[in-house]
């Protein structure tokens, strides 16, 4: 009978501990909690209800509209259809263009040989600056008298690849896009070089031994021991080119003709310029969605591990 | 320890390094053209920098 008490007696005691616990953690969870839901979740909530009202951002009354906004995005508003395709063009190029350079280049600079912090710096260096003062020095080269991609060209003898770099509606985003990737490369590479020097070397002696030529090594050996950095690198990539809006606002401001135009800054010149504040943040839903497609996959990948 | 393999898998080739570094510095410094740009554009006014083009010695640095 004492024994059976005895019992009852250390299960309540430890029901008890494993409620102090939780109620601790979630004592300790709390504040962060809490400045995660005003920072961020609420503001989420509050743009997807502005979404479904006409409101100029000013006026205190809000007409609602419910799904209008979005049916005026998606059928009355051409250059919506731009941004997204341009966004959509930038998001494809950013998963080849920075990401394949900043493979090779970390493929390079994992070699042994005198030298190669430095270089690693240099490439990388350009990656810690704003992309607001790259946008800065690029426009600067863009410019098509005193710029020096202009300049270059007509030292070359090259006058007929002249352009009206950024004034061009044919050539203006991708002069941006290079622009962005010159920016864009340093991350990919570095987490590149990272991955590879995690690779152990004794797979690839393996492979050498075995008659593996260096492209044979790479695509049977290394590419498959970086699939966990590529998807990393990808992920990361696809958010962020779904973001950009600074770097295009800097150097062309949406245009020319807003053939320049993304998501972000046309969402930007609905709210603040339009003042449209309804059609502004359902670009904002629009744009949160498109981010969902690469970031749940990624967080359930990154939760897994 | 550090998992990197050698230039020439071991034995270095003189010229096979040469080349290497060559092209290495050649890409690294066209990668630090725009930093360039940013400094010479910093050192001197639109008016001078109109006149002498980029990469000219800024004639004072007030």
């Amino acid at each position: 009978m004492a024994q059976a008490a005895n019992q009852v007696s250390a299960v309540g005691r430890r029901r008890h501990r494993r409620v102090g616990d939780e109620l601790a953690a979630w004592l300790f969870l709390a504040p962060a909690a809490i400045v995660f839901a005003v920072v961020i979740v609420y503001p989420m909530f509050y743009s997807i209800y502005l979404s479904l009202f006409e409101w100029d951002g000013v006026a205190p009354v809000k007409q609602w509209v419910g799904l209008g906004n979005y049916i005026e995005l998606f059928t009355d508003n051409r250059v919506f259809w731009i941004a997204l395709k341009n966004t959509v063009f930038w998001g494809v190029l950013s998963l080849f263009v920075p990401t394949g350079i900043g493979l090779a280049l970390a493929l390079l600079l994992n070699q042994k040989f005198a030298g190669s912090s430095f270089y690693r710096s240099v490439f990388y260096f350009p990656a810690i600056l704003s992309m607001s003062v790259v946008g800065l020095i690029w426009g600067w080269m863009y410019h098509p008298t005193l710029g020096l991609i202009n300049q270059a060209l007509d030292g070359l003898g090259l006058e007929a690849l002249k352009w009206n770099w950024l004034s061009d509606p044919r050539i203006s985003l991708t002069a941006v896009f290079v622009a962005a990737t010159w920016h864009n490369v340093g991350l990919p590479m570095l987490l590149f070089l990272a991955g590879l020097q995690s690779i152990p070397q004794e797979t690839l002696e393996a492979a050498r031994i075995d008659g593996a030529n260096r492209w044979q090594r790479f695509w049977y050996v290394t590419l498959p021991q970086l699939r966990e950095t590529t998807m990393v690198v990808i992920a990361i990539t696809a958010i962020n080119s779904l973001k950009v809006y600074d770097i295009v606002f800097v150097m062309t401001y949406g245009g020319p003709a807003n053939r320049t135009q993304v998501l972000g800054t046309w969402m930007y010149f609905l709210t603040y310029n339009a003042n449209r504040v309804g059609l502004g943040t359902a670009i904002a839903v629009v744009l949160f969605c498109l981010t969902l497609i690469f970031a749940i996959p990624y967080t359930r990948h990154m939760a897994r591990k | 320890m550090s998992f990197a393999t050698e230039i020439g898998g071991g034995q270095r080739k003189p010229v096979r390094l040469a080349a290497f570094y060559a092209g290495l510095t050649l890409f690294a410094a066209l990668w630090t053209v725009p930093l360039l740009v940013l400094v010479f554009t910093a050192l001197k006014s639109a008016k001078e920098f109109a006149e002498t083009g980029t990469f000219a010695v800024p004639e004072s640095l007030e």
